[in-house]
């Protein structure tokens, strides 16, 4: 596996095409909700027809409001939910064509940090019988060699080993976070689902966080799926950045394009609503109308056409193309704001 | 604890000019060395807020920043007259909401929310009553402070008043039941049903912190609206300095249950006098600038109320801690328009 | 995905009474609950020790004694009314606690097979309970009890498998919620197995009301069995238990009121004993 250091700038979307680890080859998703009669039934398109690379060692972010499908994507990239359509492939293997059994060795390689990390330990167990669960059944280490490895994992994630014996009730929130991490690096794997694994703490401690999983990343040549709705620390964190609206991605490339040049009047939007830690900072603010629409009833043509600044007739027919540059920027517009070559 | 002995009695006089055309500004919010102290069952008194001096005046939005723990949002409960509610709760000191005392006598607010006072909380599901529509819950708002009105003309009120809020189908949503509405219209129902009395005193806990950024701008542009077209005052509690950034006229900072500092918001951005918000500052990835290849961080969490650092809460965490830090706590001193509770906040702004 | 009502858990018996709920956590009351239990276990493994008259002898001079004539006074055939109690706590409680232990263990397995499952499994398991629970719990054990015979062990039986519904139903409520956790969606995107998951993370936390509700059962179920052995299902000993007493005691309640009585009281007693330790074993387990 080629480790790649990671050097702030611009420099980040440079890499040598490599396969990806994880492709998602026209992967959709679509619920069966209740309507509004007695056994009336509506389809709710969560995730439609996606299809996207994750390169080793490499951090993508999905960012959106809620609703728009960028937490049912990082389940569908792992399998966690079945994928009503397409293929989810991971190093180079179908995920969706594996049995239950050849799919449990498989999630060994890829693991979750969740966004509630209480929630996400068992109440009942200790922080470090929780890490060393997965050692125990995967590995099967006992003993004297499976304390020196969480010791060694809460070393890592810096974690003070007097807390081992404690539950996870008594430690702070950013412990808990380490702690999830622990365990979901415990396995070495090689894709990491971080599903807004630091939106829920504390600025402090959120610093902290991003500062680790950035470590990690190097150190263990990871691969981040990173779903967040905070974009500045997808900017401080991610290498390329996926945008999603209502179940697609509508505009996908490196992370200093997107922010610098958004080329879809969405990630525009978006990126203008954040607020700026700084008083003196002007900028033109794009406001959205109203919110995003039902899953159950996209628009027709465009589906961000309802919502859009400089939406046409054309916007309401026509589903817009998807333009590719050269750095790897991807665009679904009719009027994309910047150049993006076709 | 000595009131009278702080330094920071007097208003503090507001450094940002901008204000200074509006002579007639009224103060409707003055906390004076509030405190509010938590009774564990075991007996043990928590001290929460300590000491909370700040003003909140017409025209003006004041944004109160922490972390969890910092107080803030007890700060604003107790305001509203809601932590009073709470026997093991005892709040001290001095706090004037519309120049009602509120600590000899909490149930004034009671009757000032819904017409001069008004709050909207971060949960907004839980705030409103899931049994009756929309409309009949703004409607009651409505009439609390204008009276009833025909039909037709609230109507039509209230959904001019959903039209600011960003809700365009508002007729629609005035015959839904919560319930059927997402968390952000929701927060935007309950927004307007505050805005319905038109009070002179909005408190904000958290209001837009479940929202996403979008539905966040939409409603920030309304409170700045209100605050300029309406000379309506705003306390907004918020944890995140970004908003801070973009809104405040004063930003007071708390930490530990104590204001360590409190500043217009372009002299606080530019220089701190608190290592505190120093440090909460360089946590934030910046959205602009070149970005680090790591965050700085402030090493540590925020004590809990049941084991406070001697001296300055901040101390063990602080990089530019000395003994005196660790011995006797920093009053929260003025600094020519500006307050910071730093023994070294002289020397390290030089 | 479905919306499923979640049945209200049982709270414990301490926890429902308010004035009992102030006895929580008093860790005295908690010690004099503790050694009651441990004088009904003294008095079920060695009866002798307590009270060492016979408890079969028939005394007709001393029919209907009020208290003072022994201890808690005598019963229709003259015997004393303490020995019977001492010496019938052995059968009382191997009914009440096998019985319960018996529709916890039935009632939680499919119950939580029902509860991770779902689908059709939980669908078909659902229905079956609510048609049991339609019948009142002693109509089932009457049934059931009926069609195995008078024995001690038919006994705990009938009204064990009688419970087994309402145990099955709370163990499926609270299978459906810890489900529904993240911690459970952790270990699962871990690839632990079905069964791992299921007993090392879903039963430990689903367990708590289940045992809470089966500290309560005990009395109901010692309760039940008097009463099948009321009705002549019972099994036929010549020391009666508690419930025996009590329901033959039952007719003399105008004259003789402390057989009941007594026999009323020291269940109940025993009742709220277990179901305090039952709390401060919930709180020991942070629940």
């Amino acid at each position: 596996m080629s480790t790649t250091t990671t050097v702030p700038g611009g420099d980040r979307a440079v890499r040598p095409p490599t396969a990806p680890l994880v492709r998602l080859d026209h992967v959709s998703k679509h619920f069966t909700t209740k309507g509004a009669g007695l056994f009336s039934r509506r389809t709710l398109t969560a995730v439609d027809d996606v299809s996207l690379d994750l390169p080793p060692a490499h951090t993508f972010a999905l960012v959106g409001e809620s609703g728009s499908g960028k937490s049912t994507l990082g389940r569908l990239a792992l399998r966690l939910t079945e994928p009503s359509s397409g293929r989810v492939h991971f190093e180079g293997r179908d995920l969706t064509a594996m049995s239950p059994r050849q799919l449990r060795r498989t999630r060994q390689q890829m693991q979750v940090v969740f966004q509630d990390p209480l929630g996400s330990l068992d109440p009942r167990m200790s922080v470090a019988d929780i890490v060393a669960e997965p050692l125990r059944v995967h590995r099967g280490l006992r003993g004297s060699e499976l304390d020196d490895r969480v010791a060694a994992l809460f070393e890592q994630v810096g974690l003070d080993t007097s807390r081992m014996r404690q539950r996870p009730k008594a430690l702070s929130g950013g412990q808990r976070q380490r702690v999830g991490i622990a365990r979901a690096i415990a396995l070495e794997p090689r894709l990491l689902l971080a599903d807004e694994a630091v939106s829920a703490l504390d600025v402090s401690v959120q610093a902290q966080i991003t500062n680790l999983l950035a470590e990690l990343r190097e150190r263990l040549g990871l691969t981040y799926l990173f779903i967040a709705h905070g974009l500045p620390v997808v900017r401080q964190i991610a290498d390329t950045v996926g945008v999603m609206y209502l179940g697609r991605v509508v505009e996908q490339g490196p992370v200093d394009e997107i922010f610098s040049a958004p080329a879809h009047p969405y990630t525009k939007a978006l990126i203008s609503a954040q607020p700026v830690a700084d008083p003196t900072y002007r900028r033109e603010r794009v406001l959205l109308q109203g919110e995003i629409p039902s899953a159950t009833a996209i628009p027709s043509g465009c589906r961000f056409r309802t919502r859009c600044p400089i939406a046409t007739a054309t916007c309401a027919e026509v589903a817009p193309p998807r333009l590719v540059s050269s750095t790897g920027h991807v665009v679904e517009c009719h009027y994309p704001l910047e150049e993006v070559v076709a | 604890m000595s009131i009278g002995s702080s330094p920071t009695t007097e208003p503090p006089a507001l450094a940002a000019a901008s204000h200074e055309e509006a002579p007639t500004r009224e103060t409707l919010l003055a906390l004076d060395g509030m405190t509010v102290t938590f009774r564990t069952p075991a007996g043990d008194r928590l001290p929460l807020v300590r000491e909370a001096s700040f003003q909140v005046r017409s025209g003006e939005i004041v944004c109160l920043v922490g972390e969890s723990g910092s107080g803030k949002s007890v700060t604003a409960r107790t305001v509203m007259g809601l932590t009073q509610r709470d026997p093991a709760m005892a709040v001290g000191g001095r706090a004037e909401v519309l120049g009602h005392d509120i600590v000899s006598d909490p149930s004034v607010t009671a009757g000032l929310r819904g017409r001069d006072l008004a709050m909207v909380f971060q949960e907004p599901m839980s705030s409103l009553d899931p049994v009756c529509t929309v409309g009949t819950q703004l409607t009651e708002a409505l009439r609390r402070r204008h009276g009833k009105a025909s039909r037709q003309a609230e109507r039509s009120r209230l959904a001019e008043l959903l039209a600011e809020v960003g809700i365009v189908d508002g007729r629609r949503v005035l015959d839904t039941y919560p319930h059927q509405l997402s968390g952000g219209m929701c927060q935007r129902v309950m927004i307007a049903q505050a805005l319905a009395c038109a009070p002179r005193l909005l408190i904000a806990d958290e209001p837009t912190t479940a929202l996403d950024v979008t539905i966040q701008a939409q409603i920030l542009e309304l409170v700045d609206r209100l605050r300029t077209e309406e000379q309506m005052a705003v306390l907004l509690v918020t944890h995140d300095m970004a908003v801070a950034a973009e809104l405040a006229d004063r930003v007071v900072v708390m930490y530990a249950g104590r204001v360590v500092e409190d500043a217009a918001p372009v002299a606080l951005f530019d220089q701190q006098l608190h290592p505190y918000t120093s440090g909460l500052l360089r946590c934030i990835p910046p959205m602009v600038d070149e970005r680090p290849a790591r965050l700085v961080t402030i090493p540590g969490g925020v004590p809990s109320p049941a084991a406070l650092p001697t001296g300055c809460s901040f101390h063990p965490r602080c990089p530019h801690s000395v003994d005196l830090c660790a011995d006797r706590v920093p009053e929260l001193a003025d600094h020519g328009g500006r307050r910071s509770a730093c023994w070294r906040a002289e020397e390290l702004s030089r | 995905m479905a919306i499923t009502t979640t049945p209200a858990l049982p709270v414990s018996l301490a926890g429902r009474v308010p004035g009992l709920r102030r006895l929580r956590g008093h860790s005295g009351v908690t010690w004099v609950a503790a050694v009651w239990v441990l004088l009904l276990l003294l008095a079920a493994v060695a009866p002798g020790l307590l009270a060492s008259d016979d408890p079969t002898r028939l005394r007709p001079s001393l029919v209907l004694m009020p208290p003072g004539e022994g201890v808690f006074g005598t019963d229709q055939y003259g015997r004393d009314l303490y020995t019977l109690m001492v010496h019938g706590t052995r059968s009382a409680l191997l009914i009440g606690v096998c019985s319960t232990v018996l529709g916890l263990v039935v009632g939680s397995a499919i119950g939580l097979v029902a509860g991770y499952a779902g689908g059709w499994v939980d669908m078909l398991v659902g229905r079956l309970l609510d048609v049991l629970m339609a019948f009142p719990g002693i109509l089932t054990a009457l049934l059931i009890a009926a069609s195995l015979g008078p024995s001690t062990r038919n006994l705990v039986l009938a009204v064990g498998l009688a419970l087994v519904p309402v145990f099955a139903r709370v163990a499926r409520g609270q299978v459906m919620v810890i489900r529904s956790r993240l911690f459970v969606e952790a270990a699962r995107s871990n690839g632990f197995s079905a069964f791992r998951i299921l007993w090392r993370h879903v039963l430990p936390n689903s367990l708590a009301p289940v045992v809470v509700l089966g500290t309560i059962n005990v009395g109901t179920s010692i309760v039940l069995a008097a009463s099948l052995s009321f009705l002549g299902l019972g099994p036929r000993n010549e020391v009666p238990d508690w419930g025996q007493v009590l329901s033959t005691g039952q007719p003399y309640m105008a004259t003789a009121w402390w057989i009941t009585t007594i026999a009323g009281l020291v269940l109940t007693l025993t009742v709220i004993a277990i179901s305090l330790l039952g709390d401060s074993l919930r709180d020991r387990l942070e629940v």
